[in-house]
């Protein structure tokens, strides 16, 4: 009987501290554990299996696993289990999986958008914990804040390992902006020379001037199809560039803001979209994508992701004259500069909290070195792709692949989107105002509607009354600092 | 009753139009499985190229959609099996006795075809939760069983009624008893009937899309949620894809040759009651 | 012993006076378990306020139905679907039974042709939307090029509010009218020759014997066609998800789809509960007034 109440007591203090020690964001400690080391040739974990879920029709991910994960098998003798989904059922399979505490998957492929929903369900393992235990080569320094802040981060909890930063680039047909007979053509119509475009009216130009439907040869081309695509085209390409924000600090919603219609006005109108392939209303990532690679397009505002595919000769049939620049920006008359600003977001792979400790450190593995800086190396040199700072300034690989300068700029300045749970919703009443622009509601009405229906989404959830401030981009970086201090690791942008 | 001449010329144009609009879509669409990633699409087409099987090298081995395959033909299989052992004597019953909520109950079951997936498909998450048969075989199968069983009682239905009654009474006065009779004397007159049933059920397991993508998991998923996945944010992986469709289509349109007559004849059997 | 005769006896008499149960209850059950556990489960969600985070938040009454049945969305996507539904059912029908009629006057080539035509329906409703999306390509799709090439403007129906909605429904219609087809062509082939020798005789014409003879002697094959097209119309999902994912502007949106997004994208289970249960006593509505017309037909018989 005594024994007895001695084990309840024993488990209520060992519950109790448990639960004391979970609160963020002190965690837990983990032991020091060995890790995989390629130097060394140690492979602890020789043998498993991680189980990982997926999507994989990024183009880039299918090149890093070519290059990243062979390269991981070969050093560790882990065996990697993928299950693929399409990104579109990826969320719902995920939140159905965490909502019922399921452990099918130890790592789980998520968006930066997706983390708050995911946090609330108490699906994330922190990794702070395990960087402290056995940093390994996960060099979280080498990304830049904005980027580690936006995707590998939710709030102030470190919770993955980029898999990619999606920034904008602007790619372009170098045969075209480089043939004399072009640059002629267009000096005589427009009384300047041809170039790649840096603002608005540049790009409108230069797109009037290469379309010409009877040569099959449009201008660009933007993504207008589903509400989040074009949401995402609106923000990256010309949003941001205005100066337009998501919220304000007490998560107002910024859409009727002058600057936003501006954007909305230029990014939705007649003249624009006529510089375009037919269907462009209905374009999404695969069609903008297919009419650049099949020469259909002389301009085309994507996303770094895709420049492995871009590049590939298999691919691509104009890869050989691909040439990438920064997005054309906003020029703002009252100081003449060119103002760009632009999204930058995309997926980390995290891992599943519900998972027992021994597989948490096979995932950590995995992650600190497939996604480490070591091997980023392999996929640049191989792909031209990179998202670390230590490869997109490094000057042998800047040298072969000169857009990795252009691609560091831009996650300099990437803003990420928001990630609270309620996102998606507001993110597809967003993209709908923006598709009703497209099919002709006047720009003020249809933005209108569209900010209304977000402020009803956050007062819904209670956002609107205090309790909650907007995290911005500057915030983000603020935490990513605090991270790094915390963890012991120095960083320029920090000033450390 | 004299028909004009150009009569037939008419009918046969028209139905190969509409064959037309089958075949080519899906001879394009087969066309592009064998080809190579630069050409997969392209302006105007391309109809000269050397074909090659690196689609369905990468569909069925780097993506190891072989499981998938054997995932598909199991949990169909399975469900519409179970789906006759379940139907088949309701369905009797239902033509043979004439009982009070009879008629409603008949009505009451093919309406619960009804329920679009997205009902079924969250009460199942959390029950296979519990039960642990998600990302099971068993439960994929008995999930389908919402949309099968409707559609197999009802056609069944229509067979017994078909069926004189005097056929198996007689075969009870001789001994047996009503289950036997049912197995022995009046399904084997009514095979096709079931055959077609099978068949047609079969179809609509083997391309249940939703239940399998929610339900299903690593061990389990079947074909159209492997297809699926190349149908992706960035882009449509068209050559896999098609790849993907005929290893999908090809199994159901050999056994919807093979099985036309005993189909149609089946069919003409249940409907007309 | 006698005891267990007797009760021997009492089961007897039991199967004898029930038996019609004991071979309707093992498929009852089971739909009681993966058909009326769902329904309940989700209309119990409807009145609560549930998100994946918790699965018990408070009660809410009727919260749900009030905000569903107020939001223009759901009343737009409701229309849409009904709409969808009376289109494609109608579509699907009236070509399949054409084509059925049209089958029978032919003799040459008549079993290949069938087989050939009723190959969409056997198809993955995915991979028909997204066949016909790729034939339908402003730039590298089939139909365009061969627009081009006779000197036609590029068509960019699926693309368009006023085109979409008419291109997922005809291809709706070219997957399923098939079914029509095959289940018309039985019920052609079922039917007496007697009443079409008499009629010949008299000399009736094509359109009275077709009035008279064959369209009530089928009606109890149409009634079962135009029920399973109805029920599964009202399904749609698959087909839309990959054509236009209910784009552009929400007018090809079913409700399937819709519902599904409220449910698993923005995470309002309940909300979704509520439209699902809005959606299912409607259609419970329509098919309880087609079997009450099928009833009546067949008695009539």
């Amino acid at each position: 009987m005594k024994r007895n109440r001695l084990v309840i007591f024993a488990l209520l203090v060992l519950v109790l501290t448990l639960g004391i020690a979970s609160a963020r964001p002190a965690f837990a400690q983990i032991e020091p554990f060995a890790l995989t080391d390629p130097a060394s040739g140690a492979r602890p974990f020789e043998g498993q299996t991680l189980r990982i879920i997926n999507t994989e029709v990024v183009p880039i991910l299918a090149y890093e696993h070519e290059v990243l994960d062979a390269a991981y098998v070969e050093a560790s003798g882990v065996i990697l289990d993928y299950t693929n989904y399409d990104q579109g059922a990826l969320l719902p399979v995920l939140q159905t999986m965490c909502a019922a505490q399921g452990d099918d998957y130890d790592i789980m492929f998520v968006e930066d958008g997706w983390a708050g929903a995911l946090e609330a369900l108490d699906c994330l393992e922190p990794l702070e914990p395990y960087y402290m235990a056995a940093p390994g080569d996960s060099h979280p320094e080498d990304y830049t804040l904005r980027a580690f802040g936006t995707v590998a981060m939710h709030n102030e909890t470190w919770y993955g390992m980029p898999t990619l930063v999606a920034v904008g680039m602007f790619a372009y047909r170098t045969d075209l902006f480089s043939d004399p007979d072009e640059q002629a053509a267009f000096q005589a119509q427009y009384g300047r020379e041809l170039r790649v475009p840096e603002t608005w009216d540049e790009l409108m130009e230069v797109g009037q001037f290469f379309t010409r439907p009877d040569q099959n040869l449009y201008g660009f081309n933007y993504r207008y199809g589903t509400p989040n695509n074009i949401l995402f085209d609106y923000m990256i390409h010309f949003g941001f560039s205005r100066g337009v924000n998501f919220f304000d600090a007490n998560f107002t919603p910024l859409f009727n803001t002058e600057a936003a219609l501006d954007a909305a006005a230029f990014f939705t109108g007649a003249d624009f979209l006529a510089l375009q392939p037919p269907g462009r209303e209905s374009f999404q990532f695969g069609e903008v994508l297919q009419n650049f690679t099949q020469g259909v397009v002389a301009m085309y505002g994507t996303e770094s992701w895709a420049i492995p595919l871009l590049l590939d000769p298999e691919a691509s049939t104009v890869s050989d004259v691909t040439g990438f620049a920064p997005i054309p920006g906003w020029r703002n008359p009252e100081t003449g500069e060119v103002q760009r600003a632009l999204l930058s977001a995309g997926p980390a792979y995290m891992v599943n909290r519900n998972i027992s400790p021994e597989r948490k450190r096979l995932a950590w593995d995995y992650l600190q070195l497939a996604h480490g800086m070591q091997f980023a190396r392999l996929l640049a040199e191989q792909y031209g792709a990179g998202h670390r700072i230590s490869v997109l300034t490094d000057p042998e690989l800047v040298a072969q692949y000169p857009h990795l300068t252009a691609n560091y700029i831009a996650m300099q300045v990437g803003i990420g989107r928001p990630s609270t749970p309620w996102w998606p919703e507001a993110e597809n009443a967003l993209g709908q105002g923006l598709q009703a622009a497209v099919a002709g509601t006047p720009v003020e009405e249809a933005m209108g509607a569209a900010q209304a229906e977000v402020e009803r989404i956050v007062a819904e959830n209670g956002y609107n009354d205090g309790t909650f401030t907007y995290v911005t981009v500057e915030q983000r970086e603020v935490f990513v600092c605090q991270l790094f201090a915390r963890i012991g690791v120095s960083s320029p942008e920090c000033g450390t | 009753m004299r028909k004009p001449i150009y009569q037939p010329l008419l009918i046969y144009a028209l139905l190969i139009f509409l064959a037309l609009l089958v075949v080519i879509p899906l001879a394009a669409g087969a066309l592009t499985a064998f080809k190579p990633q630069i050409i997969w699409i392209s302006s105007p087409p391309t109809w000269n190229f050397v074909p090659t099987l690196e689609n369905f090298e990468f569909v069925l081995i780097q993506r190891q959609n072989l499981l998938h395959l054997r995932n598909s033909l199991i949990v169909s299989t399975g469900s519409v099996t179970m789906a006759l052992i379940l139907g088949i004597p309701a369905a009797y019953a239902l033509a043979r006795f004439r009982f009070r909520g009879s008629k409603g109950l008949l009505q009451w079951l093919i309406s619960l075809r009804m329920i679009p997936p997205i009902v079924v498909g969250l009460p199942f998450y959390v029950l296979f939760q519990t039960f642990d048969l998600r990302n099971n075989h068993f439960g994929l199968m008995l999930a389908y069983l919402t949309f099968l069983i409707p559609l197999v009682i009802w056609m069944m239905r229509g067979y017994f009624v078909e069926i004189p009654s005097a056929m198996e009474e007689c075969a009870m006065v001789e001994g047996y008893t009503r289950l036997q009779a049912l197995r022995k004397v009046v399904l084997p007159v009514i095979a096709p009937g079931i055959v077609a049933t099978a068949l047609l059920n079969f179809i609509f397991a083997w391309n249940e899309f939703f239940l399998a993508l929610i339900l299903g998991g690593r061990e389990t998923s079947t074909l159209p949620v492997a297809a699926g996945t190349y149908v992706g944010r960035a882009r449509v992986e068209w050559g896999n894809l098609f790849a993907i469709n005929l290893i999908i289509m090809v199994p159901v349109i050999i056994l919807t040759i093979f099985l036309r007559r005993q189909l149609t004849k089946g069919l003409a059997l249940g409907l007309v009651d | 012993m006698s005891t267990f005769s007797q009760l021997r006896f009492w089961f007897y008499r039991l199967t004898q006076k029930y038996t019609h149960w004991f071979f309707i209850a093992p498929a009852l059950l089971t739909l009681l378990l993966v058909a009326i556990y769902p329904i309940v489960f989700s209309t119990g969600l409807s009145f609560f306020r549930v998100t994946f985070d918790s699965l018990q938040r408070p009660f809410v009454g009727l919260e749900n139905f009030v905000y569903i049945l107020t939001d223009d969305d759901y009343l737009k996507v409701f229309a849409n679907t009904l709409l969808y539904v009376a289109v494609t059912v109608t579509g699907s029908f009236v070509l399949g039974f054409g084509v059925a009629l049209l089958l029978r006057q032919i003799t040459l080539g008549r079993n290949w042709l069938r087989v050939i035509l009723i190959i969409p329906m056997t198809m993955a409703p995915m991979a028909v939307g997204l066949t016909w999306n790729w034939m339908l390509d402003p730039l590298f799709g089939l139909v365009n090029w061969f627009f081009t090439t006779v000197g036609l403007p590029i068509q960019t129906w699926l693309a368009q509010t006023a085109t979409a909605r008419a291109v997922v429904m005809l291809v709706d219609i070219w997957q399923w009218y098939p079914l029509v087809l095959l289940i018309m062509d039985a019920g052609l082939a079922a039917l007496p020759r007697a009443p079409y020798e008499a009629a010949r005789l008299e000399g009736a014409s094509w359109w009275m014997i077709f009035r008279r003879i064959t369209l009530p002697m089928l009606r109890p094959v149409i009634l079962v066609a135009l029920l399973l097209r109805t029920v599964d119309a009202f399904r749609t999902f698959d087909i839309v998800r990959v054509m236009t994912d209910g784009g552009p502007n929400l007018t090809t949106e079913t409700l399937s789809l819709f519902l599904y997004r409220t449910a698993f994208n923005f995470n309002k289970l309940s909300r979704a509960g509520a439209g699902a249960t809005i959606m299912l006593i409607v259609i419970s509505i329509i098919s309880a007034l087609m079997f009450r017309y099928l009833y009546r037909e067949v008695e009539q018989r």
